[in-house]
C-alpha cells in the first residue's frame, strides 16, 4: 500500500480498537490480579495485601472438591479428542479435494452437527446412552459429544486450508517420481503443518471448555469445567481465581510452545534456503 | 479460561504469516484457527469482580461521583448476558469477516478511489459487499452458539434472565426429559430456519 497520510477517522478508530482490546483482555486480566489477594482478602476488589496463598490451597485437598481428578480427565478427554480431530480432519479435507458421491449431503450433515444447539446434543447423546443401556462416561459419551463439536471445525479450516493449496507442488512431487503416499508424507504435510498444529490445539481447547455438550453426557465423573462451575455457586475464596490464572499459565505455556515450534520449523525452511532457477 | 489470552496472541501472531510466506497454504486460514480456540466457558465469572455490587466499575463510578449508588443493573440482568456474549463471540464474526476481507482485490480499491470515489463510499459499495459472505458465515456461528447455551445466562443472568436453553437445562436437571426434549425439537427447528435463511445468501463451502 502506498503510504498516505493518517485521516483523522483514523485515530477515532484507533482509540475504538484499543477500548475493545481492554474489553477483551480486561476481564481475564482481573481474575489473575484477583489470584494474588492476601490471605484474608475476598472475591472482589480491594486487593487485601498481596500473596500467593491461594495458589497453595490449590494443592491442598480438602479446600476444593475433586479439582485434580477432574483436572486429569479433562487433560486426558482433550488429548484424544485432539488426536482425533486432526487425523480425521486431515483425512475429510484430502477427501473433499475431490467430488465424490455424497459429498454436497456429507457437507450438509457436517454443517448440520455444527450449528446443532449444543444442549441439544447433550440431551441427545444422553438420552441415547440411556435407552440403550450404557454407562455415560466421559471416554465414552462425552468423548462423542466433543467430536461433534470439534470435527465440523477441524474440517471447516482443512477445506479452507485446501482450497488455497497450490496443486503445482504435488504434480511436481508426482513428475519427479513420488507415490502418494510420499507426496503426502514429504510435500502435503510439511506445507500444511502450521494449519495442522492449529487444528490440533483449537481441537484441545474446546473440548477442555466444553460444558454445555459435556453436562449430560459425562456420566459421574465431572470434567474441569463442570467441576469449576459447581464451584463457582458455592465459592466463596479466591481460590477459583488461582486455579483459573494456573490453568491460563498452562495454557499459555502450551501455546507458546506450539508458536516456537512454528518459528524453528520456519528458520530451518529458511536456513536451507531456495534453489529456484538453479538447475542446469 | 487459559485459551483467552493465547488466543490473543496467535490473533496478532498469525496474520503476519501471509506477508511472510504468501505461497504457502497455511497462510489465509490460520487467523480461521486460533479464534476458534476462543470459545472460554469459565470466562464468564471475571465478570463478576468487575460488575458486582462492589465490583470493579461501581467502585469507579462511585469515587469519580457519576452515580448516586451501586448500579445493580450492571450484573445479573440481560445487560450482563449481553455484555458476556459480545466478549465470547466477537472474534467468532471478526475471523470470517477477516478472512472475507483479505480476500478483496486492492486493485478494486484503488480502482474505485481513481475514479472518484471517497473513504466512505469505497466502505460501502466495495468493501462492505464483498465482506457480505464473512458476515453472513459469522451469524451463523454466533446463533448456533448463542441459541444452544445456558451458561453465559446461568452464571450472568443470575437466574433473572430466562433462555431457551437455560430452560431446558432446569428441565433436566428435575428429570423432566420429555418437555425438555419438545423444547429441544423447537429450538432445533428454530435454528436450522435460521441458518437455512443464511445459508442462501452464501455457499459457505465456496467461500472457505
Amino acid at each position: 500500500m502506498r503510504a498516505a497520510a493518517r485521516p483523522p477517522i483514523f485515530y477515532g478508530l484507533a482509540v475504538l480498537f484499543g477500548l475493545f482490546v481492554v474489553f477483551l483482555y480486561g476481564p481475564i486480566a482481573t481474575i489473575v490480579v484477583l489470584a494474588f489477594q492476601g490471605p484474608e482478602g475476598g472475591l472482589v476488589f480491594p486487593m487485601n495485601g498481596v500473596s500467593v496463598h491461594w495458589f497453595g490451597e490449590l494443592f491442598r485437598p480438602q479446600s476444593i472438591g475433586d479439582i485434580w481428578g477432574a483436572f486429569d480427565r479433562s487433560t486426558a478427554l482433550g488429548a484424544i479428542v485432539m488426536v482425533a480431530t486432526v487425523l480425521f480432519s486431515f483425512l475429510a479435507g484430502l477427501a473433499f479435494r475431490r467430488r465424490f458421491p455424497g459429498a454436497t449431503a456429507l457437507f450438509y450433515v457436517v454443517i448440520a452437527s455444527l450449528v446443532m444447539p449444543s444442549v441439544v446434543v447433550s440431551l441427545g447423546i444422553g438420552a441415547m446412552f440411556e435407552m440403550l443401556g450404557i454407562e455415560r462416561a466421559w471416554y465414552s459419551s462425552a468423548l462423542g459429544a466433543h467430536l461433534t463439536w470439534t470435527l465440523p471445525f477441524g474440517l471447516l479450516i482443512m477445506l479452507a486450508v485446501f482450497n488455497r493449496f497450490n496443486p503445482a507442488y504435488e504434480e511436481a512431487a508426482r513428475d519427479l517420481g513420488a507415490r502418494g503416499s510420499q507426496t503426502i508424507r514429504y510435500v502435503v504435510v510439511p506445507i500444511i503443518a502450521p494449519s495442522l498444529v492449529g487444528v490440533a490445539l483449537f481441537g484441545f481447547t474446546l473440548s477442555y471448555d466444553e460444558i454445555a455438550r459435556t453436562s449430560q453426557s459425562v456420566g459421574a465423573l465431572n470434567t474441569l469445567p463442570l467441576e469449576l462451575e459447581a464451584m463457582q455457586t458455592n465459592a466463596t475464596t479466591p481460590v477459583i481465581y488461582a486455579l483459573g490464572a494456573m490453568t491460563t499459565g498452562l495454557s499459555l505455556l502450551v501455546i507458546g510452545a506450539c508458536l516456537l515450534g512454528v518459528i524453528a520449523v520456519r528458520r530451518r525452511r529458511e536456513s536451507f534456503g531456495s534453489d529456484a532457477g538453479q538447475a542446469v | 479460561m487459559g485459551d483467552y489470552v493465547c488466543t490473543r496472541f496467535l490473533h496478532r501472531l498469525f496474520p503476519c504469516v501471509p506477508a511472510a510466506q504468501p505461497n504457502l497454504a497455511n497462510s489465509a486460514p490460520a487467523p480461521l484457527l486460533d479464534t476458534i480456540l476462543d470459545l472460554d466457558r469459565n470466562s464468564h465469572d471475571p465478570w463478576i469482580p468487575l460488575l458486582g455490587r462492589n465490583g470493579l466499575v461501581n467502585r469507579s463510578l462511585l469515587g469519580i461521583g457519576v452515580v448516586e449508588g451501586p448500579q445493580e443493573w450492571l450484573l445479573y440482568s440481560e445487560f450482563a448476558v449481553i455484555l458476556g456474549y459480545v466478549h465470547l463471540y466477537t472474534l467468532m464474526m471478526i475471523v470470517p469477516i477477516f478472512n472475507s476481507m483479505t480476500r478483496i482485490d486492492r486493485s478494486l480499491i484503488e480502482a474505485a478511489s481513481d475514479a472518484g470515489a471517497s473513504t466512505l463510499q469505497v466502505l460501502w459499495t466495495v468493501i462492505l459487499p464483498l465482506s457480505k459472505t464473512g458476515i453472513a458465515i459469522g451469524s451463523i456461528f454466533v446463533i448456533a452458539m448463542v441459541m444452544g447455551d445456558f451458561v453465559t445466562v446461568d452464571v450472568l443472568g443470575g437466574g433473572q434472565v430466562a433462555s431457551v436453553g437455560k430452560q431446558i437445562a432446569t428441565q433436566l436437571s428435575y428429570l423432566q426429559f420429555p418437555p425438555a426434549a419438545a423444547n429441544a425439537m423447537i429450538l432445533l427447528l428454530a435454528v436450522i430456519a435460521m441458518i437455512a435463511l443464511l445459508v442462501r445468501v452464501v455457499d459457505i463451502r465456496k467461500e472457505l
